[in-house]
């Protein structure tokens, strides 16, 4: 039985102000599957994934999230959530009561709320101690943590992720890439990755879209069969060089 | 705690110096130029009579300074439940913004006695002069703080399907906080200098004056030691209020911004 689609868009296109950016873009993502959108600065790929939150309404086509093709906010086990580029939390609140956001606007009981946090904290990697102190305390990359534990906190199946790794220094990049991708696999989620880094697109996905042109549609659409669990030493080998090249290849032949 | 104490002293030495630099100057120039006492007394006399009249300059004090203090808290919540309609609305903030301008521009002088003649003297009439002046400051930098939450932090709440109310509470109002402390700070200075304008006004009754009362009195006495005594109190009485928010201001923030007065600037 073949997993269903649990990501689709139908010629999806988005003008602002009568520019066209994305035009007529076709995209499925299939139940478990992690799907990077790749492509340069610009071209549109946080716009495309913004459209599959539904914070922004394509111009035209159409975009479906979960199986069934409930929205983001629907309870049960299609529950989408985005991490942004930005950590984006709110500096008077400590991690705790920042993870804990969604879950008091959804109105969880406290009890339930303090269960799941603290999972969520887990799964990413912050301590108790952690828990008490507020973003200006924390480094970028416990930020970025924080910022991960608070959209696992509603227990998601379809995580949508805008370069949330863009602003780390490469060593902490590569940390969080193995974590992610480890967690992946417990978890099981179908995640769509932006991002511009070719690197990281490779050692995370099974599948790569590369976006380009003016405006922007699909390009290419590269299979990463690298084999699972992945780890650093794959970013030595060859299969990984020729994986790098062919997307590097697409890539500036899509902005030339 | 050595620490603080220099850091203590390394602030407060240098306006001390200040202060007393400038005590000497004004005491020279009395005598060098010879001033005659009704248009310049010396600081001596300034503090004589700020020791002979002790009471009834403290209880001027206290009276101008409830007024006062009333009239802020009165624009603090008004001037923060205006900014909250505002907030919710771009067609209200349009409709009525220009009027909240008019405070802030219209000659307080101009409409005081008007404000008196409707509540008579006393004090609710200085409260209400007293409102009126701190009010705009308040209203302006709260409403901004309301509308500028970074659009990221928006996003955040509308991919999680917050409400109008949860977006209020858990969104604006801690953002504004800042911008509202800073509007408050504005706004303690000029309560202040509205109930003193009141009382030129409004005033209490001759037996029990305010600092506005006997700034008048004084001056048309040529009392100018007094006039000079009345001066200084009202300005110590805007330090007081404005360095009580300030201080509210650092305990407040320090929390969330690590310190950083204003995380806006």
């Amino acid at each position: 039985m073949t997993p269903p689609i649990v990501i689709e868009t139908c010629a999806a296109s988005m003008s602002y102000a009568g520019q066209t950016v994305l035009s007529g873009v076709d995209l499925r993502c299939a139940a478990g599957e992690f799907v990077s959108l790749l492509g340069p600065s610009g071209c549109g790929k946080s716009t495309l994934l913004r459209m599959a939150a539904g914070l922004e309404q394509p111009t035209s086509g159409s975009v479906r999230i979960g199986a069934g093709g409930r929205s983001l906010d629907s309870e049960g086990t299609d529950a989408t959530s985005f991490v942004f580029q930005d950590p984006n939390l709110l500096p008077w609140r400590d991690v705790w009561h920042n993870v804990a956001l969604p879950l008091e606007i959804e109105g969880m009981d406290r009890k339930e709320q303090r269960r799941r946090i603290a999972d969520s904290l887990r799964l990413v990697g912050l301590h108790e101690a952690d828990a008490r102190k507020y973003p200006h305390a924390l480094s970028g990359g416990m930020r970025m943590r924080a910022s991960l534990a608070r959209a696992l906190v509603t227990r998601p199946s379809i995580l949508l992720l805008d370069e949330p790794f863009a602003a780390l220094d490469d060593m902490l990049r590569t940390q969080l890439n193995e974590e992610l991708l480890a967690l992946w696999q417990r978890e099981n989620w179908t995640v769509l990755f932006v991002t511009h880094n070719i690197a990281e697109a490779v050692f995370l996905s099974n599948r790569i879209v590369v976006l380009g042109g003016k405006p922007s549609r699909c390009v290419a659409e590269i299979e990463v069969p690298l084999p699972h669990p992945r780890d650093r030493t794959l970013r030595g080998s060859a299969e990984f060089a020729r994986l790098t090249a062919e997307v590097s290849a697409s890539l500036f032949e899509a902005s030339a | 705690m050595n620490d603080r104490i220099r850091h203590a002293l390394i602030v407060s030495i240098p306006p001390l110096v200040t202060l007393l630099a400038m005590i000497v100057l004004w005491h020279l120039a009395v005598i060098v130029f010879q001033m005659p006492p009704y248009l310049v007394p010396t600081p001596k006399r300034v503090g004589v009579v700020l020791l002979q009249e002790a009471g009834p300059l403290a209880r001027a004090t206290w009276l101008s300074g409830r007024a006062a203090l009333c009239g802020f808290a009165i624009s603090l919540g008004l001037g923060t439940s205006v900014a909250i309609v505002f907030s919710q609305s771009a067609l209200v903030r349009r409709s009525l913004y220009p009027y909240a301008i008019f405070l802030q521009t219209v000659p307080i002088v101009a409409i005081a006695p008007l404000i008196i003649n409707w509540l008579g003297p006393g004090f609710w009439g200085v409260v209400v002069v007293s409102t009126i002046i701190s009010l705009f400051p308040i209203v302006a930098s709260t409403t901004a703080g309301l509308t500028t939450v970074p659009s990221g932090l928006v996003d955040l709440f509308r991919l999680h399907r917050a409400n109008r109310i949860q977006r209020l509470f858990k969104l604006q109002l801690p953002h504004a906080v800042p911008a509202l402390i800073n509007g408050a700070r504005a706004s303690s200075g000029l309560a202040v200098v509205g109930s003193i304008v009141g009382e030129f006004f409004a005033g209490y009754s001759v037996d029990e004056p305010g600092l506005g009362m006997i700034i008048t009195h004084s001056s048309s006495l040529l009392k100018t030691d007094l006039l000079f005594a009345a001066m200084i109190l009202s300005a110590l009485l805007g330090v007081m209020i404005f360095g009580t928010v300030s201080l509210l201001t650092m305990l407040t923030l320090r929390r969330w911004y690590g310190g950083v007065a204003d995380p806006n600037a």
